[in-house]
């Protein structure tokens, strides 16, 4: 048995709002989810900017749980702006990663990496940590983040979408992989 | 790149610290990816990563943090393992665990210091007041590492259901 495992992975053909995984086996130990993505905004009213990605867990088969369940807590380092840093608890998603605006290097896509944490363990809330990085004309960014999903329930269900019920863009790609511990 | 599980532990009671088993020198780098909490009464709990059970004054760390509205970095010249990654203390809910994967590349040479990168967050349920941290640190030592410690800054103690999982990763 490998211990990395590639659960699924989907690629965009076209624009979308969201991308779930579903019935995520509860077997392996940690997951982890690598990310090369963009936004496609019509009109991109913000040229020059960075989007933010959006994740909602989801349990028992169910829909991802919309309520204010969330914590979140995210620092970047942009140019030569001080880092920054922003919390906040009690949110209906986390949002632990930036990516690329659709005005920014067309055939670049960020890399973002999101691992979650013994998310089968029933005596734990979800927690998953991210990597991420965009480059934008004025407004670099390389950011980590965490999340917390204030349930102790096993995830089946993972949902990325973005601020404002943006898009993503055609060509990108989400893997899933179940890191084993036997 | 192949990766092997060389352990992994789910904690049944307290304990002051863990410590992986020996570990063989047939891997290329090492991953240790922890799901853990103390019961030090506090939200965040500073943790210390040791190799080969050396608690002498032969690690150097540099730190960049988010917490509350703002950035830190600092740096620790001088401690008794790389520091300080951070997980959760006994302050938040007794459900919400901190985070931390450690990143070891070339542990078995023996000409070179030994330099690890450790990403951690200690999660809280209260605005602002989480924490995500990144850490390098540099053990000042030649040797193969062997082991792999986890150990409190505060001297408590590491809670049950804490998980600790050791993998090995080769390129070849």
């Amino acid at each position: 048995m490998a211990v990395m495992e590639a659960i699924a992975t989907t690629y965009l053909e076209t624009v979308v709002s969201s991308v779930e995984f579903t019935s995520i086996p509860a077997t392996y130990e940690h997951l982890q989810v690598r990310i090369s993505g963009r936004s496609h905004r019509a009109p991109d009213v913000w040229p020059g900017g960075m989007e933010i990605i959006y994740v909602q867990f989801g349990t028992g088969g169910g829909a991802v749980d919309t309520g204010a369940n969330y914590d979140r807590h995210y620092a970047r380092g942009s140019g030569s702006y001080t880092p920054g840093s922003y919390g906040y608890a009690a949110a209906t998603y986390i949002s632990p990663a930036r990516i690329m605006f659709p005005s920014n290097y067309a055939t670049l896509y960020s890399p973002a990496v999101c691992d979650i944490y013994d998310y089968a363990n029933t005596n734990k809330n979800t927690v998953c940590q991210f990597t991420s990085y965009t480059a934008n004309p004025g407004s670099t960014e390389v950011g980590f983040g965490m999340g917390m999903w204030d349930a102790t329930t096993t995830i089946d269900r993972i949902k990325f979408s973005m601020q404002s019920l943006h898009d993503w863009e055609r060509g990108t790609t989400f893997s899933l992989y179940g890191l084993n511990s036997a | 790149m192949a990766w092997t599980v060389i352990e992994h532990e789910e904690l049944t009671g307290a304990v002051a610290s863990w410590t992986s088993g020996t570990i063989p020198a047939s891997y290329d780098h090492l991953c240790l990816m922890v799901s853990g909490r103390t019961d030090q009464a506090a939200v965040y709990s500073a943790q210390e990563v040791r190799f080969n059970g050396d608690s002498g004054a032969n690690y150097r760390s540099e730190n960049f943090y988010g917490w509350q509205a703002s950035s830190f970095s600092t740096d620790h010249t001088v401690t008794s393992g790389i520091a300080y990654p951070m997980l959760t203390g006994s302050t938040p809910t007794a459900e919400t665990f901190g985070a931390m994967t450690v990143w070891v590349p070339h542990y078995a040479n023996t000409v070179n210091h030994k330099a690890a990168l450790v990403q951690s967050t200690a999660p809280y349920e209260s605005t602002g007041s989480g924490q995500v941290r990144f850490t390098g640190g540099r053990w000042e030592d030649t040797s193969a590492i062997t082991t792999i410690t986890v150990i409190p800054l505060s001297g408590d103690d590491l809670v049950q259901y804490s998980t600790f999982t050791l993998y090995g990763l080769t390129g070849a």
